[in-house]
């Protein structure tokens, strides 16, 4: 062997030590922030909420605290922080409803217990085919029966109820009617204790008054339902609490808010604490208390122990919109498409990271309107090329000439969608206008060089290839996976350098070279 | 079940035939072309220079414009021929190549009269470089190549042109680019022309290829290409060996005309020659590249 030919196979060997580095490290630093972060759960960081309880009070005699603590369903997950956190406090359960009780002889203290939310949002397709249901099930009783503060026996209340529900045969119908009745109350900050009736004569209400007023008609027509109470998260210190309601449609407990107008549905940083109507803190009477509850609001499935980067919290800290990390962290992942394209598949488009730009301005726009649009204005903007071409207008002059007619092509456009309201009128403004002149221009000059087959070919091509680069990039798991973990894109720096000294043949030259060894 | 197998050996058969474009660009342009020489074929003036240099026969240059203020000047100066051809000296492609005739005192350009000022705005495009990936570039007016009347009895119009193929100076495949109808004169295959292989020993043609089959005769006139044999095949061969035994670029792509008074010129050489030859010549390159490449690896 020559000495070249050594060189060569060193420079190979370095070649794939480095590759293989760059694939493996970050999957192996990956897996350790996994594993130290205490184990995969989901990716995607969402906020967690660490609330704290705060009781401060004296007490001359004998006293008992008791409060509502959340249990895990289908929107929450509760995670215990300290062990410590219930000290002294003894925990039951009464109903679907979890409780604390602490008590204690004469002393002054502060009693604090923490835990941590983790929440997503829940909404319901109440099927409008529905039919209204009356239940008489003895099972339900409580849900079905008036109380003191919900007299849903009323005969006001039973009026308005009949009212509402005229000539209505579907429960959706029923529901709505009520839920709009209820939510264009007004709305008071009134901390005095309201029941239903009350609510329907003063024609305003807090949330418990409405959640009373909304649940004493439902029952009115027999349909179960139940004020639900907790408090709604946010970065903050505070003392109220809030309460919404669940209705029982099709066996299912469905939630509405007719206060902050959530219906039958619920955000994510709603804490719930209590089935029924309770108050949140029952006490000993003769007791000095005050309470205050302190939220916290942190990023949650960021895996932040050994992270050398967390993206997630340095969009927080630093005010940058997801949007603009998101671009960045998906661009190496579409250019990495755009190359197996190429060099493994074989096709061809216009521009080797056009396609990637375009989906990601697709990621705003959505892709059928999107590409509708890009097309469009591509097409007219690629007229212009030829008059410009027939006069021998000098390149620099064109291309710029082309560069004005995009951005008259963009204003129009954004004037027409804004007037038909086919789109967000922003949307023209997503495509970099530089691709949009560059791409038009060479649309043209295809046209002129090949013929308008072989033009509308490769673009055909572009925008398969745009469609398949955006199906990948458009993936919340995809978005999330690099937002979590960046590190993942060294991985790909390492594929592609494996992938740039394979020497193949492209899929497509095996269509394209059938005819050679056909003779 | 057969039809299966049948796929199978035709894809194994392309497999062990066809050089695709990852290992001509991997295995054979990137270690035998330095970047750094690509120059030498990428710029016509510098390939000229060189051809010169060795006393290879190419167009003979009328003048060389490198500059806007200049073109008015040299316009003046070529005036005096009757026919010539502007091209960019770094232009790939065939594109910005202007053929002009002077015929009862005004120019033609493909059929049209075409006036001084448009003439002086082609060259001024073709130095601002729109003709070259956007680079400056240098205008090149040259001798315009009356094709060999052999040509001229399958197809009368246009240039045709003859590319081959060499490996550190060894010829392993050659094909004539024959233009159309179509092609509007233009000899390049993805521009509609023909692909017409040879047989590198006798320079005989084979069938033309169109893009899409093989056929026998020009699709335009219907005079036969297959069997006819191309003059001054051996100097053509000699020429290209010549040319590659002088460049520092071993995988080359020469390409040739035929004067039909002066006999083969280069007209340029091309670091990155496409492999549609393959397809022209029903022949895969692969196994002719690697039975070079390796023969020097061994010595």
């Amino acid at each position: 062997m020559t000495r070249q030919t050594d060189e060569i196979m060193n420079e190979n060997k370095s070649l794939r030590i480095v590759a293989l580095a760059l694939i493996a490290i970050p999957i192996i630093l990956i897996a350790i922030r996994i594993k130290e972060n205490g184990g995969y759960s989901q990716i995607g960081a969402n906020y967690k909420y660490i609330i704290n309880y705060e009781y401060y009070f004296q007490s001359e005699k004998d006293y008992s605290i008791r409060t509502f603590l959340p249990v895990n369903n289908q929107r929450q997950q509760i995670f215990l922080n300290n062990s410590h956190s219930e000290t002294f406090g003894s925990v039951f359960l009464d109903g679907p409803n979890k409780l604390i009780e602490w008590k204690g002889a004469a002393e002054k203290r502060k009693i604090s217990y923490q835990f941590e939310f983790n929440g997503k949002p829940i909404s319901y397709d109440i099927q409008e085919s529905l039919g209204y249901k009356a239940y008489f099930d003895e099972n339900l009783k409580e849900y079905l029966s008036a109380s003191d503060l919900i007299q849903s026996e009323d005969a006001r209340i039973a009026e308005l109820a009949t009212e509402l529900s005229r000539g209505k045969t579907t429960a959706l119908a029923i529901i709505q009617s009520f839920y709009d009745f209820v939510y264009q109350m007004p709305s008071s900050s009134s901390s005095e204790l309201t029941d239903a009736v009350m609510a329907l004569d003063r024609r305003e209400a807090s949330c418990n008054g409405k959640s009373r007023l909304f649940v004493a008609l439902c029952r009115n027509v027999k349909m179960p339902a139940r004020v639900v109470g907790g408090l709604i998260l946010e970065e903050t210190a505070k003392k109220t609490s809030h309460s919404w309601i669940e209705i029982l449609v099709n066996d299912t407990w469905v939630p509405f808010d007719a206060l902050n107008g959530h219906f039958a549905s619920l955000p994510a940083h709603y804490l719930e604490l209590y089935k029924g109507d309770h108050f949140l803190i029952k006490r000993s009477k003769d007791l000095t208390f005050d309470y205050l509850y302190v939220i916290k609001k942190e990023r949650a499935h960021d895996y932040p122990t050994f992270a050398m980067l967390n993206v997630w919290e340095l969009m927080d800290d630093a005010g940058i919109p997801q949007d603009m990390f998101k671009m960045i962290l998906l661009l190496p992942f579409g250019a990495f498409l755009v190359a197996i394209f190429k060099n493994v598949i074989g096709i061809k488009t216009y521009g080797v990271f056009l396609p990637v730009l375009i989906s990601l301005s697709l990621l705003e726009t959505g892709l059928v309107a999107g590409l509708t649009l890009f097309s469009i204005m591509i097409g007219i903007v690629a007229l212009v090329n030829f008059p410009l071409e027939k006069w021998g207008i000098q390149y620099n002059a064109k291309i710029t000439t082309m560069l004005i007619a995009v951005v008259l092509t963009a204003l129009v456009a954004i004037q027409f969608l804004h007037t038909t309201g086919w789109l967000s009128a922003s949307a023209p403004l997503f495509f970099p206008i530089i691709i949009l002149t560059i791409v038009s221009e060479r649309v043209a000059r295809k046209i002129e060089e090949e013929g308008t087959k072989s033009a509308l070919e490769l673009y055909g091509t572009t925008l398969l290839t745009t469609i398949l680069i955006y199906s990948v990039l458009s993936s919340t798991l995809i978005q999330n996976f690099v937002l979590t973990f960046p590190e993942i894109i060294l991985t790909v720096a390492g594929i592609n350098l494996l992938l740039g000294k394979w020497i193949g043949l492209r899929v497509m030259e095996y269509y394209r070279f059938l005819n050679v060894t056909n003779g | 079940m057969a039809k299966t197998m049948n796929w199978i050996q035709k894809i194994a058969n392309i497999r062990s035939k066809v050089m695709g474009m990852n290992e001509r660009n991997l295995s054979f342009i990137y270690p035998n072309n330095s970047r750094k020489n690509y120059k030498y074929a990428d710029d016509k003036c510098l390939t000229k220079s060189i051809l010169h240099q060795h006393q290879i026969a190419c167009p003979t240059t009328y003048a060389v414009i490198d500059s806007i203020g200049k073109i008015e000047q040299a316009w003046q100066s070529v005036s005096e021929w009757n026919e010539f051809v502007i091209k960019p000296a770094k232009g790939a492609g065939g594109k910005g190549i202007m053929i002009l005739k002077k015929k009862e005192g005004l120019w033609h350009s493909q059929g049209n009269v075409i006036s001084d000022h448009e003439v002086c705005t082609h060259i001024a495009n073709v130095i601002f470089g729109i003709y070259s990936f956007g680079d400056s570039d240098v205008a090149l007016i040259e001798e315009y190549v009356r094709p060999h009347r052999i040509f001229h009895q399958i197809f009368p119009e246009g240039v045709p042109d003859i590319r081959i193929i060499l490996l550190k100076g060894v010829p392993l495949m050659g094909m004539l680019r024959m233009p159309t109808r179509q092609s509007n004169g233009k000899a390049n295959l993805h521009q509609g022309g023909l692909g017409i292989g040879i047989d590198m020993t006798t320079g005989r043609l084979k069938d033309a290829y169109d893009g899409e089959k093989h056929i026998a005769f020009h699709p335009d006139t219907q005079n036969p290409v297959a069997g006819i044999t191309l003059p001054h095949w051996d100097e053509i061969i000699a020429m290209s060996v010549m040319a590659a035994q002088n460049f520092p670029l071993d995988y080359l792509g020469v390409d040739l005309v035929i004067d039909d008074r002066k006999g083969p010129m280069i007209m340029e050489l091309n670091v990155r020659p496409g492999l549609g030859i393959q397809l022209a010549n029903r022949e895969g390159l692969k196994e002719a590249l690697e039975r070079i490449e390796n023969q020097k690896t061994i010595k």
